[in-house]
């Protein structure tokens, strides 16, 4: 079901609906029920590979704690190595599902091009949010393995935790301590709360429609033409940075006010990343839970496994301290970013653009007291207002670079691009005959776009500000009357349809196909 | 007291959104044929219906083929109509009054492309008068699109912001209270009461928009789906159903010769199956009929209203020595 | 604890980890300081940390990071 569809709207309208009517201790069963009409509307075959994780991550968590039971009777050190392997088998399981159904072609494909023959394609389809209830379920599993939670014994209460429909498609990715809590209390309806929810939903839906499907008509012709627009290569990128933020955290947004509307708070995914004052930053503001995920589930055990522990002792007798004690943690973050990048598809692009980001942090944390020095030296004040644009920008110019690597077809064109936007530059072919589908190739109607695109970065940017400073709901409330506010709405509601473009992916989110 | 103010207040806005966007309809929203075709869909009984894509709209002329044949029949066909809206046209039209043959003509584009959400996406579902058939019309096709296409079904003609004074115009005269035709005749066409569209003979380059070539790696499923259903429909009904495809120009044929071919190759398959007759008529022998591109509006495939009158001569005695 | 605050001043300088008790919430630490500090700890105190470990209630003051490391220590 596609969010911007009529037949998902009337959904969430049922839901919400039926949700506050029913008795309180029924409600998370009408989430389950409607998470699995939700996920049976795109297909009823493919209903099975939820219910295999769902299935396999349950009996995990109950089997962990069966070994537990035991610990007094078999002893620490066998019960370990018992939980050791039911964890292995479950990951193994979980991700290996995944793995077979998002990378086999690719795989093939690489051993292919190498052994010089052709490989047999396989037709896969990617279940609907795969990629995201995957990694919830394989979280919780880790998080019982290491009793930082309790495991769940409903099943059917289990089921909801990882098939909740608003997050289903695109994330956040949730931890089972927080969200479970929320989706099994009862609700009562708060107006307020349903506000909230309105609220977040329409300013999603602006981001997604007005400004993101605006932009991605530019971003699909500079991109998909790379050497015809090549004069355009540096707005074809910022573009895409407006495309890439307005659907991903637009989308984010309205499964967010969705979640409100049903009494539950998801975890944030996005916190102003173009504000973002270095790399690191920006992925504490870029798609937060998959960044605190891999850092909780991956980056820390990494970090302080046995073998990666040895590898940093010999790094210090070797290197010195700061680099021996770094090294080990670069290791471990380029490895992450790997596995970043190949998440977010069966590319070679994505590797060098988890590669990139892995390596730009790792080598700013390893330099960071030489950084340090530095800035002393130039006397450069780096808790001043000045050094804060600069890092800013700075961090934009590099967020950009890796966009080149997320959007264009490939490698080399990637490569083509980024040298073509620092050799060529022609505003001109903004207004080639085709460069946008719509509007019989009238340059008024292309500037009409753009001035759309420009204004909702500026509404944004304004939002933003407010944002980051801090804006609270109460002081938004105090400023602004219930009856300004609902005019608000009305008008972005209205601004949806008046500025709003007409999907070029017939109807879809970016992120909705991982 | 408050919460009720809140609430008050909420609906009063709702309402005036609604008329909001009523008056956009009203003003933003050109006068379409359609308007008339759904009208006549319930108004006339026919023996023949034709529905199908523009080349159909074009290319058939019902009162040729009465002429010949004696059986009445009406031109359903619209720009952009995909057998999903034919088979609620169809279904909306045999509700009032069951026609004896459904002549469907197939443009092989239409089956290999989805369809986009733009323009006259939703104008037939627009202009269907309330009824059992529109609400199934709804399910099926409506509730899928974008929230906005009925919502705000302005939301699809922005780009006709500029006719408004035109369309207020025509709206509140008495050719629109009466569904004449006569306001769509201008120097490229004139709309006939047989539901026709009769394209005049005119100057200028030969143009080659909208041109979805054959490739059966891109079958819509959801065409397989309906047709079938159609089928289903007509034999539940009694109805004939037929399948033709018009004829093209020459020129187009023989620069994707390979295209065309393997269209024809699949859907003679394809009915063979289904039990359907099937005439493609750039395969057959059309007597004299001249398929050069002189006697074609476009490249594509729309023909002049006097090239139309021929071919639904034809028409005519392939349906006669069926 | 002396000498942990070593560490902490020379892994991060700038901030009083005398008083701190907001060194996770502040984001004063990122991931890479907390490892570095972890690395540090095992070197000088022979501790062991695991991912149950690296929680904001063990590193957001100095205090509650002594508190752990003698802790470990006791459990080795």
């Amino acid at each position: 079901m596609s969010l911007i569809s009529l037949k998902f709207l009337i959904f969430v309208v049922i839901a919400v609906v039926g949700y506050y009517l029913i008795p309180k201790k029924y409600q998370w069963i009408w989430l389950l029920v409607f998470s699995y009409i939700y996920y049976i509307s795109s297909g009823v075959k493919i209903v099975f590979f939820l219910v295999f994780s769902t299935a396999v991550t349950y009996m995990t968590g109950l089997l962990l704690q069966k070994s537990e039971e035991k610990e007094s009777t078999l002893g620490k050190k066998k019960i370990k190595a018992r939980k050791r392997k039911i964890i292995t088998l479950a990951l193994l399981l979980d991700f290996g599902m995944l793995g077979i159904l998002k990378y086999t072609n690719f795989l093939l494909g690489s051993i292919g091009s190498v052994l010089g023959s052709s490989v047999p394609e396989f037709d896969f389809l990617l279940p609907l949010g795969i990629s995201f209830y995957t990694f919830q379920s394989a979280g919780y599993v880790l998080d019982v393995y290491w009793g930082k939670c309790k495991p769940e014994r409903n099943v059917f209460k289990f089921a909801l935790f990882v098939s909740f429909f608003p997050q289903l498609m695109q994330g956040p990715i949730g931890r089972f301590e927080t969200l479970a809590v929320q989706l099994y209390a009862r609700h009562s309806f708060d107006g307020q709360r349903i506000e909230r929810g309105v609220r977040r939903i329409l300013w999603g839906y602006f981001k997604k429609l007005v400004i993101a499907d605006n932009a991605a008509m530019f971003v699909n012709s500079i991109f998909g033409n790379v050497d015809q627009y090549s004069g355009l290569a540096i707005i074809g990128v910022l573009a895409y940075s407006a495309q890439l933020y307005g659907d991903f955290s637009g989308g984010i947004d309205v499964v967010s006010g969705i979640a409100c509307l049903f009494g539950i708070d998801l975890d944030e995914n996005f916190r102003r990343p173009y504000f973002a004052t270095s790399i690191t930053d920006f992925w504490h503001r870029w798609h937060i839970t998959l960044g605190t995920w891999m850092k909780d589930y991956i980056f820390y055990p990494i970090s302080l496994s046995k073998w990666m522990s040895r590898f940093g002792k010999k790094a210090r007798k070797k290197l010195g301290k700061q680099i021996g004690r770094a090294l080990p943690i670069c290791i471990a973050n380029i490895i992450v970013f790997l596995v970043v990048g190949i998440w977010h598809g069966a590319a070679w692009k994505f590797i060098v653009y988890g590669l990139y980001n892995g390596l730009v942090i790792g080598i700013s944390g390893m330099l960071a007291p030489q950084f340090r020095q530095w800035k002393n030296a130039l006397h450069i004040n780096d808790k001043g207002k000045g050094w804060m644009v600069f890092q800013i920008l700075r961090t934009f110019v590099l967020v950009n670079i890796s966009w080149f690597f997320d959007m264009a077809s490939n490698v080399p064109d990637a490569l083509k691009m980024m040298r073509y936007a620092v050799t060529k530059f022609e505003i001109s072919e903004l207004f080639t005959a085709g460069i946008i589908p719509l509007g019989n190739n009238n340059p008024k109607y292309i500037m009409l776009v753009i001035a759309t695109i420009l204004f909702g970065c500026a509404v944004l940017f304004v939002v933003s500000v407010f944002q980051e400073r801090g804006l609270t709901e109460a002081e938004l409330y105090r400023k602004v009357p219930f009856a300004l506010r609902c005019l608000c709405y009305v008008a972005i509601l209205f601004i949806l349809p008046v500025l709003g473009a007409v999907p070029v992916t017939s109807g879809g989110f970016i992120y909705a196909q991982f | 007291m408050r919460n009720f103010k809140r609430t008050f207040f909420v609906v009063i806005i709702l309402i005036f959104c609604v008329a909001v966007t009523n008056v956009a309809n009203y003003v933003i929203i050109p006068y379409s044929y359609a308007r008339i075709t759904m009208h006549n869909i319930a108004s006339e009984e026919h023996d023949i219906l034709y529905v199908g894509s523009s080349h159909g709209l074009c290319g058939i002329d019902p009162d040729i083929v009465e002429e010949n044949t004696g059986e009445s029949g009406i031109n359903l066909c619209f720009g952009g109509e995909y057998l999903r809206d034919s088979y609620y046209m169809v279904k909306e039209a045999a509700s009032h009054h069951t026609p004896k043959k459904i002549v469907y003509e197939l443009d092989p584009g239409y089956w290999v492309s989805p369809e986009n959400q733009n323009g006259d996406f939703g104008r037939l579902y627009y202009e269907m008068p309330l009824s059992k058939t529109k609400c199934q019309y709804f399910f099926a096709k409506m509730l899928d699109a974008d929230f906005r296409t009925i919502i705000f079904p302005w939301y699809n003609y922005r780009s006709q912001l500029l006719r408004i004074k035109d369309t207020v115009k025509i709206k509140g005269s008495q050719e629109y209270d009466e569904y004449d035709p006569a306001y769509f005749n201008d120097i490229v066409e004139s709309y006939r009461k047989s539901g026709m569209i009769y394209r005049n003979r005119i100057e200028g380059e030969k143009s080659f928009d909208n041109f979805v070539l054959w490739d059966e790696k891109n079958i819509q499923e959801i065409s397989k789906t309906y047709f079938e259903k159609l089928k289903v429909f007509c034999d539940e009904k009694g109805i004939e159903l037929i399948v033709i495809t018009t004829p093209i120009p020459r020129e187009t044929q023989e620069m994707y010769e390979q295209q065309y071919a393997d269209a024809d190759q699949y859907f003679r398959t394809y009915f063979e199956k289904q039990k359907v007759e099937y005439y493609n008529f750039n395969y057959m022998d059309l007597g004299g009929f001249n398929r050069a591109l002189s006697e074609f509006a476009d490249g594509e495939g729309h023909m002049y209203g006097d090239t139309a009158e021929k071919f639904s001569g034809i028409l005519a005695n392939t349906l006669k020595n069926q | 604890m002396e000498q942990l605050i070593e560490i902490l001043e020379d892994i991060h300088p700038g901030v009083d980890y005398e008083t701190c008790t907001t060194l996770i919430d502040d984001e004063i630490l990122d991931s890479f300081a907390i490892l570095s500090i972890v690395s540090e700890l095992e070197e000088e105190f022979g501790v062991s940390l695991t991912p149950v470990d690296i929680v904001p209630d063990n590193f957001n003051s100095a205090k509650a990071l002594w508190k752990m490391v003698q802790r470990l220590q006791n459990e080795e």
